[in-house]
């Protein structure tokens, strides 16, 4: 079995929304722009960007075959509560695009992505951060 | 005439309730392997064992809506941690679905899953890490049974 690069595709997934062109429509419904886009563990940070936020978690890496693996990862997306879910709803749209293989292929030096299948999870709220959240999943085969 | 395609859908039939046992099968041996995946996490901070002896996963037919494995776990949580057992009805499946459920019955299990990003999430993160790992298990007893 041979994984992927974790790390290199990890900072792909995470430039993809925080520094391409791709993820510019992105950056511009967020509450600081590339500010507001953190890695998942930054959400212990007593002071938190302003929303809304995104949030990375890096997930699993399987090995499918000898040469593919599956990667998830979870792109959290914040906001706060007076703001209901419209602001993360529009979300929606431009990070599915900006994934878009076929416009913007997601490739490293090391890791090429192939097929990328993005899916919405349902509105709840993320009681311990006090805040509303959708979770957006990633299925990258690489 | 048609008693020769009388055999053949009488033939159809029964390759279609082997493919579908072949199918439940599988799908029970990756339930055990789902069961032990996730008792086996470190991702929850689990403080009464509540969560690591309710975690299941069980596979739900028309037939046999696995209630009685939700039961069990239900019973496992209500053991160790009475107050926070949960239990909501989910719906079984439809007549043509054969469902493979991860659950643990506690009213906190969604706040694991969501809460700093699902920092303490154990269900999605398991189903995606095994999904590959499911669909060659049920693959493979179905390619068995068509041997």
């Amino acid at each position: 079995m041979i994984f992927s690069d974790p790390q290199a595709l990890i900072a792909a997934v995470f430039a993809r929304l925080a520094e391409d062109d791709a993820g510019a429509p992105v950056r511009d419904l967020l509450g600081a722009g590339a500010g507001s886009i953190i890695h998942a563990r930054r959400l212990r940070d007593q002071v938190l960007p302003l929303r809304p936020i995104l949030a990375l978690r890096a997930g699993s890496q399987v090995p499918l075959e000898r040469v593919l693996n599956q990667a998830s990862f979870t792109w959290w997306v914040y906001d706060d509560p007076a703001q209901d879910y419209a602001r993360i709803n529009a979300l929606l749209r431009p990070i599915s695009d900006a994934y878009d293989r076929r416009r913007y292929p997601l490739a490293t030096p090391t890791v090429a992505a192939g097929s990328v299948q993005i899916q919405a999870g349902q509105e709840t709220e993320d009681t311990a951060l006090g805040l509303l959240v959708r979770p957006v999943y990633l299925t990258i085969i690489c | 005439m048609s008693g020769e395609f009388d055999n053949v859908f009488r033939a159809l039939d029964q390759l279609q309730r082997a493919i579908i046992e072949a199918a439940e099968d599988g799908l029970r041996q990756a339930a055990e392997d789902v069961t032990a995946f996730l008792q086996a996490s470190d991702a929850y901070g689990d403080q009464t064992g509540a969560t690591r002896a309710g975690s299941i996963a069980f596979v739900a037919t028309p037939q046999d809506d696995g209630s009685g494995e939700f039961n069990a776990a239900y019973g496992a949580v209500a053991e160790l941690n009475p107050d926070h057992a949960y239990a909501e009805e989910a719906g079984g499946p439809a007549a043509d679905e054969i469902m493979l459920v991860a659950t643990v019955p506690t009213d906190y299990q969604q706040h694991l899953e969501t809460a700093n990003a699902g920092d303490h999430a154990t269900l999605r993160p398991s189903m995606e890490a095994l999904t590959p790992q499911i669909q060659a298990t049920w693959t493979r007893a179905v390619e068995a049974k068509l041997r």
